[in-house]
């Protein structure tokens, strides 16, 4: 995932915004509460340590973030920092829309 | 419409559950049968199931199809219902959204009717919850039901069990809303009322493992969750908030518009972006890459593609071809792009989608790209970084040291090392580099790069010079150190060499690279003392104590015995051969080595050892001992680069071991020779300075290829020489199977199989997925073949300047040629890598008749890549002239 986006900087970010951001987000993201957001912070201060370092995956990175946009958007929710309650009227549209999944698949068994 | 009253009637549970589950057809089937027993009664129903299909067939767009529907229900509706049912439709979405379905309109049915119809299984569970009696599956299902509606139930009797249920429904209602909005108190405060055994206890941990989830508390978040009824709304609610891939969740069956929807909400994005990305997500799934290019921009707008960190640059790396295509699918989108640039040009920011769209096309196509090519689009590129984000010299020596690496790399290696081409354009690779260093002279990477550039084009002085400069300006930088002591090392100069190796490894102790490099200079260092007839007892020591877990540690021993059988006095001789038995499989191995050591040592080897190889290898020649030669050669040339002298001495005395191997163990061994094949001819070839196991590994197929050519239409007789002959035969970068070779290569496993050689076929079969996937990887430049001069050209590149400058010439000469010529050359190229001398032979007669120069002719001719013959190939010479002086760097 882009490192920019994890620790939510811009492309001209310096070395101390870079720190500042890493630390900032590793008091929500410790080791013991969250193993894949500590991770994914590691990474992305791996890849932006220095300014030659930003350029550099800026220049010559190559991953694809996710296999279509919507797992990206999905991808994008979850990098630390990122996830916020949805607001009522999201979280029940998705409540709803897993109750109707059950119930279909209790009374579909067999095609699951 | 309350559909409360129908909760207790049997009849109208199944019409209930239809309407729950969203399935209109079925429910407005079910009510007509209903209300022609009891019309007045079951009448909602019938107008739910229909303007349930209504709004369903508006959301999918088939408006026409939504006609009859609602004209039926006008005559069925109550007035107040049919104009609330109209001003809602005609507040339908746009047309192009309509196509999409809402998440209301596709994922919950009927509000109403799915707490109706689950209300009484909802209450059995609650009975049995207040008696402590495990609920079962359904009335679990029941009870995540009955909440996810959302719809207040109605109470019944003060302190009856419906009051109570609605009344603990009505509670976790609240907590939920609470929860949406981030309310983590209040939601907290709702719950407290909640009695204990009340039968929606479950979403009481839910609630705090989504409360955990948002504050960052994934771990805790997974315990709660983990306590969930498993395949239940909530575990799958659960699965979705948190991400677990292996759970059911929302993320792979649910429509796009609900997908995009939720994670906009989650990640605070405007909402409105979700039916442009649902839009594109649906047109990138098709594939239509223009539709989804289109959707993105309505989404981003011109800014739409970039490279920036924002969600617009996310959505561009995602639809940007950044990798080869690995999949059909993929493949129709790679085949689509090229019809949406020049649109995709004209709608968006051209500074942005050039840029981006040249990063993209650089970084995947590299290898493939012509050196010009590659060159002039990776600056454009350049120039398009600095207008979009300001000049700056370290990102600009970061992008020509990458071009400058990738111009000094050779061609992808084939199946067999037969390339010979060393970089793909030494002079643009030394101007990007140099450019590189320039703009950025911290860029330790680009410095060291130039060095490894100066030396593969022996351009001894240049290197030298750079080599002295970095080590005062990067005192603290292993690899310049660990070069500067190789090079004081070449020059005899072993004291500089240790220091600078010792700084070296002081620097990274663990680095196994720097300590073969000291045992290299030691051994050198040895060798000399040796050699002025002083004591190189300590210096052998230390070699080895450094040794031990170097790479190859009998190989240092052997080294060191056949120094000392030189050295020996005739009478200890006995001895020593006795000891060097002991630190080898094989004597023919010692022989070998010490023939190898005293070739580079520049000594005459011992008197005896002549004879005593020739009756080695008459007895003892087998192929695991050819196998073991050809392993210490790649070792030898490993630790020091082979001279061309001391490569050819290499390549006599395999050849000397080949010779009775084959004629003894061929027809013999046929099982032992596939797995020599299979373990080292077809092995990674080794870098381009490994003259010397080069040399030594073409020696072996070219031998090999003669050997097995008759048995090559064998299959049914010799399955495991004809096999060999096939894989001895296809070699070389540009080899393609053909439908005769698929063919041998089939009947052969088949023939194997048959005798019951499980060896030999499961030895084919390997060969054959190997060619599979080696052709695979080798096809995007088997698709530029011919189609660009320029690769041709580089691909003889021999690395000096002078050389450089005899390509642009023969290039320019190719492209001034008339078409008719340049199709015979097109021809010609493939022609000679399959081998084919007779083509060879009628293209250089159409050449020369339609009035091409024999010296173009035979120029091309010379700078087109061969493979390694295949069976029945000639060999001109027993050792060919040296193809690489650029290597005989020491």
């Amino acid at each position: 995932m882009n490192p920019f986006l994890v620790l939510n900087l811009p492309l001209d970010c310096t070395d101390e915004q870079v720190r500042a951001a890493y630390h900032g987000l590793l008091r929500q993201h410790t080791p013991e509460q969250d193993p894949a957001g500590f991770q994914l912070l590691q990474e992305a201060y791996a890849a932006l340590r220095t300014e030659s370092d930003r350029w550099r995956w800026h220049l010559l990175n190559q991953d694809a973030p996710a296999e279509s946009p919507l797992e990206a958007l999905e991808a994008f929710s979850r990098l630390p920092g990122r996830a916020r309650p949805p607001g009522a009227a999201a979280f029940q549209s998705l409540l709803n829309s897993c109750a109707v999944a059950a119930q279909r698949d209790l009374s579909e068994p067999k095609k699951n | 419409m309350d559909l409360q009253p129908f909760v207790s009637d049997s009849a109208a549970a199944p019409v209930l559950a239809a309407l729950a589950a969203a399935k209109w057809r079925k429910a407005r089937d079910l009510a007509k049968e209903l209300c022609k027993k009891d019309r007045t009664r079951y009448l909602p129903l019938l107008i739910e199931a229909n303007m349930g299909l209504a709004r369903e067939l508006r959301a999918k767009g088939l408006t026409q199809d939504a006609e009859p529907v609602l004209a039926y229900l006008k005559g069925i509706c109550p007035v107040d219902l049919w104009e609330k049912l109209n001003q809602e439709l005609a507040e339908a979405p746009r047309p192009a959204a309509a196509a999409l379905p809402g998440p209301g309109v596709a994922l919950s049915g009927n509000p109403a009717a799915m707490l109706a119809s689950v209300w009484p299984t909802v209450l059995e569970a609650a009975e049995l919850a207040g008696q402590s009696i495990p609920i079962s599956a359904p009335h679990w299902a029941a009870v995540d039901s009955a909440v996810g509606a959302f719809t207040p139930a109605r109470k019944g009797e003060p302190g009856s069990i419906d009051a109570r249920v609605a009344e603990e429904l009505e509670v976790i209602h609240r907590a939920c809303a609470a929860t949406g909005d981030g309310r983590w108190e209040d939601a907290q405060e709702s719950l407290r009322g909640l009695p204990r055994q009340s039968v929606f206890q479950h979403w009481r941990m839910f609630l705090r493992g989504v409360r955990h989830h948002f504050l960052c508390e994934t771990e805790s978040a997974r315990r709660c969750f983990a306590t969930l009824p498993r395949d239940g709304a909530l575990a799958r609610a659960a699965a979705t908030i948190a991400g677990e891939a292996a759970a059911p969740s929302l993320t792979k069956k649910a429509p796009a518009r609900a997908r995009a929807d939720w994670w906009l909400a989650v990640s605070g994005q405007p909402r409105t972006l979700a039916v442009p990305l649902a839009e594109a997500q649906l047109a990138w799934m098709r594939p239509d890459v223009r539709k989804c290019l289109d959707s993105l921009q309505k989404a981003f707008g011109r800014q739409f593609p970039r490279q920036q960190p924002d969600l617009a640059g996310l959505m561009s790396d995602v639809v940007l071809p950044l990798m080869p295509s690995l999949s059909p699918l993929e493949d129709k989108r790679e085949r689509q792009w090229d019809r949406v640039q020049t649109p995709l040009l004209q709608t968006s920011d051209p500074s942005h989608v050039l840029c981006a769209l040249l990063r993209a096309l650089c970084l995947r196509d590299a290898p493939v790209l012509s050196p010009h090519d590659l060159f002039n689009n990776w600056v454009q590129m350049l120039s398009f970084q600095t207008r979009l984000h300001g000049p700056n010299p370290v990102r600009d020596g970061i992008g020509w040291l990458w071009l400058g690496e990738q111009l000094m790399r050779p061609l992808a290696p084939g199946f067999f090392p037969a390339s010979d081409s060393k970089h793909r354009h030494g002079t643009k690779a030394l101007e990007a580099l140099q450019k590189a260093t320039t703009l950025d002279p911290s860029n330790q990477a680009a410095h060291l790069a130039l060095l490894r550039l100066h030396t593969e084009r022996n351009e001894v002085s240049a290197r030298n010079k750079l080599l002295d400069q970095l080590v005062k300006q990067f005192p603290e930088n292993k690899e310049v150190l660990m070069q500067a002591g190789m090079l004081a090392a070449e020059r005899h100069a072993f004291t500089k060499a240790l220091q600078n190796l010792r700084a070296a490894q002081a620097l990274d102790p663990l680095d196994r690279d720097v300590r073969a490099a000291i045992v290299s200079v030691l051994t050198a260092q040895a060798r000399e003392l040796t050699k002025k007839q002083r004591s190189a007892e300590a210096v052998w020591a230390e070699i080895d104590s450094l040794a031990q877990d170097a790479p190859g540690p009998h190989y240092h021993a052997l080294a060191r015995w056949t120094h000392r059988v030189r050295r020996a006095v005739l009478e200890r001789s006995d001895a020593l051969a006795a000891e060097a038995a002991a630190l080898v499989p094989d004597p023919i191995l010692a022989l070998f080595f010490e023939g190898l050591q005293a070739t580079i040592c520049r000594e005459t080897p011992r008197a005896a050892h002549a004879k005593a190889w020739k009756s080695a290898i008459a007895k003892g020649a087998r192929w695991p001992v050819l196998a073991e030669l050809l392993e210490a050669v790649r070792w030898a040339s490993k630790a020091k680069p082979f001279t061309v002298s001391e490569s050819k001495i290499a390549r006599r005395l395999m050849g000397e071991a080949l010779e009775p191997t084959l004629r003894l163990r061929l027809r013999e061994d046929g099982e032992g020779l596939l797995q020599f094949i299979q373990n080292t001819l077809t092995q990674s070839p080794p870098g381009p300075e490994q003259t010397g196991i080069w040399d030594c590994t073409d020696e072996v197929q070219w031998s090999l290829a003669q050997a097995l050519s008759a048995y090559s239409g064998n299959a049914k007789t010799e399955p495991a020489l004809c096999l060999g002959a096939l894989m001895a035969g296809a070699s070389g970068v540009f080899f393609e199977p053909d439908a005769l070779f698929e063919k041998r290569l089939n009947d052969v496993i088949a023939s194997a199989e048959k005798k019951g050689l499980t060896a030999v076929a499961e030895a084919g079969r390997r060969f054959q997925a190997r060619m599979a996937e080696h052709h695979q990887e080798t096809e995007p430049l088997g698709d530029t073949f011919g189609d660009d001069l320029d690769d041709w050209e580089a691909d003889s590149a021999s690395g000096s300047a002078a050389d450089d400058a005899q390509e642009d010439l023969t290039a320019g000469e190719l492209q001034s040629l008339p078409p008719h010529l340049l199709e015979i050359l097109l021809e010609l190229a493939p022609a000679v890598i399959r081998g084919d001398s007779r083509a060879v032979d009628r293209l250089r007669a159409k050449a020369l008749k339609e009035g091409m120069s024999a010296a173009l002719f035979e120029n091309f001719l010379e700078t087109t890549p061969r493979p390694a013959p295949g069976p029945g190939a000639k060999k001109s010479k027993r050792f060919p002239d040296n193809n690489h002086p650029e290597l005989d760097l020491f």
